[in-house]
């Protein structure tokens, strides 16, 4: 812990007491709310294999059930609380704050134990958050709108990369320069980048007629191969991954061309806002979290390296690649808002540019879906911007 | 050696082995002219195309990532247990079915659920009631259990009349006739059953991968694919198809190990005789009742079920909100014709691929039967391609039948074809050892025993297997559109996850499940009343 570079403001430690006793009010609490958790979570596993109309999962909860108590019997660690943060991704650099955070204790440092889940490319981390399974989510803005709009109790609380890294990658060779020249192509889009593909074109004014889509899967393959002219892809990935591959590409970003939006946004419940137990730890997660970030940007090399060799050491990454990830994304994390403000910091601005370039997608997004009020409290308590 | 002599007693023991060898000989030729194929192709024709590597890098690649030991560990762990529970639970309520007859179609209608619910709409939900291990597991569990299930239900009948009347004459009960005739009978369809669920069982744990995970095949080959690490994607897909040929190999072996000296029936089915007594009407009549009741049941548990997961309504919808999201308000009814127009793109896309992959099942199977020797040398080769996970596969398969109605369509046969032609085979090696006899001694070749006797003992196994493939290809279809196409049931399922519209994808599941089981049913009652009539014959 001496090797933590934060200048703890003086503000905490003058609160010693009250929070010495905060905290075992939090611990006791903790306490409670795991055994609580312990019923429901029984309660679910019933209800949710009766739900699947068939009995594989009683078995299958026996079976693995010695895990699950391990897991929340685990208070090796004694008093922190513990908390999920579900990524929308595997773990690879994309996450590189959130490695640092880990790595280093910050999180811990901030009174929080916190997990990190993987996702996927067909996990949607608005229900695993919505559910409680994970306090705090990482998601795309206009996926985390549309959960919202259909009834799940979410906010947002910051967005981790100011402008959509989302793009429309082409050969270099022939390269697709801006939204117009997309006229008479074929661009790929996957499925996920679908809602975000819709609203663009609309901002543009291009009907998709106008345009060859194809559906494509995750993978950039059809572009390299010719299958397809453009594809919908994210600046920090595909591009890097196809040069390395020797088919060097040309890439615009969708926020130069009327579609300004965050992406990457931090998610949580609103009821866990109004609880104060609840909030705080959404505190001392995020607090964590920008920490973990300020470190990822000064650091990419080291980034790289913890993606690689730490959190996605089985997924074989390319160290070349991933290196090449940490420096791109930089651009995205950091700019002159995130130095007046701090990281993640939505302005008025950028929430407003957000909400009008969703609206082109039938999107219905308001103000009050966005909230900066765990981030106030983070930069309140002292961390360096 | 024991088993040798016992399953091949007829023959001097110099042939056996000499057989044994030279359909060794046979199928590593075979493998080798596909490989140095495999080879060529990848060094010129698809050279530019970053799709399809040369198997030499293959192998250095397998060699490189050190087998993906951990990856394997943790895909296996998940994949075994997946395979045991849902086995379990599969002979366990096959068991059950028997001793209580009245259970059985309720028991295999919460089968052909379990099989038909995409995996891209119920991952979601398992990953937020379960851990993500428990999670895999079960998506495991769930591609296992119906095929097993099917299998064990198929085996216990097979027992011969003749013994169950000696158990019966000697006043034993329905224990033991299960207990010494039945479990016994049972074994042959029982380890097919078995056998083919262990592929299954991995390819389960894989697609859960799809959802997140720090290790695992399924994972490591997401990365791969999305960083075009193609020699990487493609040696994941050969460890996995390995694996997943010597977890079925084992099987087998296992089971011949068990199966010595077990009396195989030669009857095709011992068909209840009650099914007969009922004319045409009433039994129709009993069936419409039987499927009202069941639905009832189902929507019944389905809400029960709701009320007490305790579960948002946000993602949990009750029949009652997909009730209301398909009749009431303004847009209902556009709801209900998107997901109408939907489902038949999805029907025509699976019909597609049933046909081209029963078509290619019954000639396959009649090649087969025609010359043992080739099926001895092709026969693992198909095995071995039942284990090659599919999803490793859509690029390819894009990239050569492109991403319209041809590539879903191969798609979807590629799912329904394995299945179809092992059963289908079986099929025709089970007519009557008496039948067949009388034909060879009146001179006949194997092509009248075929044409005679074969394909009309055959026939049952051809609405057996349709009873397994017309769900697998509507699965199939689904995936092929959630990854490639980008249309029908499949592609909005993905669509409504990634937007968290949970009415319509429900709606959706509720569509498939309600057509799979219907299908299901139809091609029942046409075996049954196939069976029953060849019997009489």
């Amino acid at each position: 812990m001496t090797d933590l570079p934060i200048s703890s403001s003086a503000s905490n430690t003058n609160k010693g007491k009250d929070s010495h006793n905060n905290y075992l009010d939090e611990t006791l609490n903790q306490k409670v709310i795991s055994r609580r958790q312990l019923f429901t979570k029984g309660a679910k596993a019933i209800g949710a294999v009766a739900l699947m109309g068939s009995l594989p999962e009683i078995l299958a909860a026996c079976g693995t059930s010695s895990s699950a108590t391990t897991n929340s019997g685990a208070t090796g660690s004694a008093t922190l609380p513990k908390a999920n943060l579900q990524l929308n991704y595997l773990e690879n650099v994309q996450f590189a704050g959130s490695f640092f955070a880990e790595e280093k204790g910050y999180y811990r440092h901030y009174g929080i134990d916190v997990t990190l889940l993987p996702g996927g490319p067909n996990l949607a981390p608005e229900p695993i958050v919505a559910s409680g399974r994970a306090l705090v989510g990482i998601t795309h803005t206009a996926e985390v709108i549309q959960a919202i709009n259909n009834g799940a109790d979410l906010k947002i609380i910051g967005a981790c990369f100011q402008k959509s890294p989302t793009c429309i990658a082409s050969r270099a060779s022939a390269p697709i320069r801006n939204p117009q020249e997309m006229i008479g192509k074929k661009i790929g889009v996957s499925p996920t980048n679908e809602p975000i593909w819709q609203s663009f074109l609309k901002a543009n004014h291009i009907k998709a007629s106008q345009i060859n889509v194809v559906t494509v899967g995750f993978d950039p393959t059809p572009l390299a191969t010719g299958e397809i002219d453009g594809l919908v892809a994210f600046y920090t990935n595909e591009p890097i991954v196809l040069r390395l591959k020797g088919v060097p590409t040309y890439a615009f970003l969708l926020n130069n061309f009327n579609y300004p939006m965050m992406d990457d946004v931090y998610i949580v419940r609103g009821s866990d806002l109004k609880d104060p137990i609840m909030s705080k730890q959404i505190t001392s997660l995020m607090s964590g979290e920008s920490k973990g970030w300020s470190q990822a940007i000064a650091h990419p090399d080291e980034a790289a390296k913890l993606a690689v060799t730490k959190f996605g050491a089985n997924l074989h990454l390319n160290p070349v690649q991933q290196k090449l990830d940490a420096q791109e994304q930089n651009q995205f994390v950091s700019d002159s808002n995130t130095a007046k403000h701090g990281l993640f910091w939505m302005t008025p601005q950028t929430i407003a540019g957000t909400i009008k370039s969703l609206s082109y997608g039938n999107v219905k997004a308001t103000t009050s879906m966005f909230s900066n009020e765990i981030l106030s409290k983070v930069y309140r308590s002292g961390i360096k911007l | 050696m024991t088993t040798l002599f016992v399953s091949n007693r007829k023959n001097l023991t110099k042939n056996i082995f000499n057989l044994k060898y030279s359909h060794w000989i046979g199928s590593v030729l075979v493998s080798g002219v596909i490989l140095l194929l495999w080879e060529v192709l990848a060094l010129t024709l698809f050279a530019k195309h970053h799709v399809v590597p040369t198997p030499v890098s293959v192998v250095l690649k397998i060699w490189q990532d050190h087998f993906y030991s951990t990856d394997l560990q943790v895909t296996l762990s998940e994949a075994i247990l997946g395979w045991v529970i849902g086995n379990t639970l599969a002979v366990v309520l096959a068991g059950l079915s028997l001793l209580l007859p009245k259970l059985e179609s309720l028991f295999l209608s919460f089968g052909v659920m379990t099989y038909a619910v995409p995996t891209v709409a119920i991952g979601p939900l398992l990953f937020i009631i379960e851990s993500p291990f428990d999670a895999k597991v079960t998506m495991s569990v769930l591609s296992v259990f119906f095929v097993t299930l099917a299998s064990a239900v198929a085996g216990f009948r097979a027992a011969s009349r003749t013994s169950l009347e000696l158990i019966s004459s000697f006043g034993g009960g329905k224990w033991a006739m299960l207990y010494k005739v039945r479990l016994r009978a049972s074994i042959p369809s029982l380890v097919s059953g078995l056998s083919v669920s262990a592929p299954a069982a991995i390819l389960g744990a894989m697609i859960g991968d799809y959802f997140g995970g720090q290790a695992g095949l399924g994972v490591v080959m997401l990365q791969a694919q999305q960083q075009l690490a193609v020699s990487r994607t493609w040696a994941v897909a050969v460890v996995a198809t390995v694996v997943s040929g010597i977890f079925y190999a084992l099987i087998v072996a296992l089971a011949k190990v068990f199966g010595i000296g077990v009396a195989i029936s030669t009857e095709a089915d011992s068909v209840d005789p009650k099914d007969k007594k009922y004319p045409l009407p009433v039994s129709i009549l009993f069936l419409v009742t039987k499927a009202i009741i069941g639905t009832i049941l189902i929507l019944l548990t389905w809400n029960l079920a709701v009320s007490l997961s305790g579960l948002s309504s946000f993602f949990v919808k009750t029949p009652i909100d997909i009730w209301n999201y398909l009749t009431l308000g303004s847009s209902a009814h556009l709801h209900q014709q998107v997901i109408l127009q939907n489902l038949s793109i999805t029907l025509y896309h699976a019909g597609s691929g049933w046909i081209l992959g029963t078509v290619a099942a019954i000639t396959g199977a009649i090649a087969l039967i025609l010359s043992p020797v080739l099926s001895k040398v092709i026969m693992p080769l198909i095995l071995v391609l039942r284990s090659v996970p599919l999803v490793a596969m859509t690029p390819l398969i894009a990239l050569i039948f492109g991403r319209g109605l041809v590539g879903v369509t191969m798609i979807a046969a590629m799912v329904t074809v394995v299945p179809s032609l092992v059963t289908i085979s079986d099929g025709l090696k089970s007519s009557p050892g008496c039948a067949l006899d009388v034909v060879s001694c009146a001179g006949g070749n194997h092509f009248q025993l075929l044409s005679k006797i074969r394909t009309m003992y055959a026939l049952p196994a051809l609405f057996t297997a349709a009873k397994i493939s017309m769900p697998g290809a509507i699965l199939g279809a689904v995936l092929a559109e959630w990854l490639v196409t980008g249309n029908g049931i499949g592609h909005a399922m993905a669509y409504d996850v990634t937007g968290s519209n949970f009415s319509n994808l429900w709606s959706c599941v509720t569509a498939i499940v309600v057509v799979s089981l219907v299908l299901y049913y139809l091609v029942n009652t046409m075996e049954k009343t196939i069976r029953s009539h060849l019997s009489v014959q």
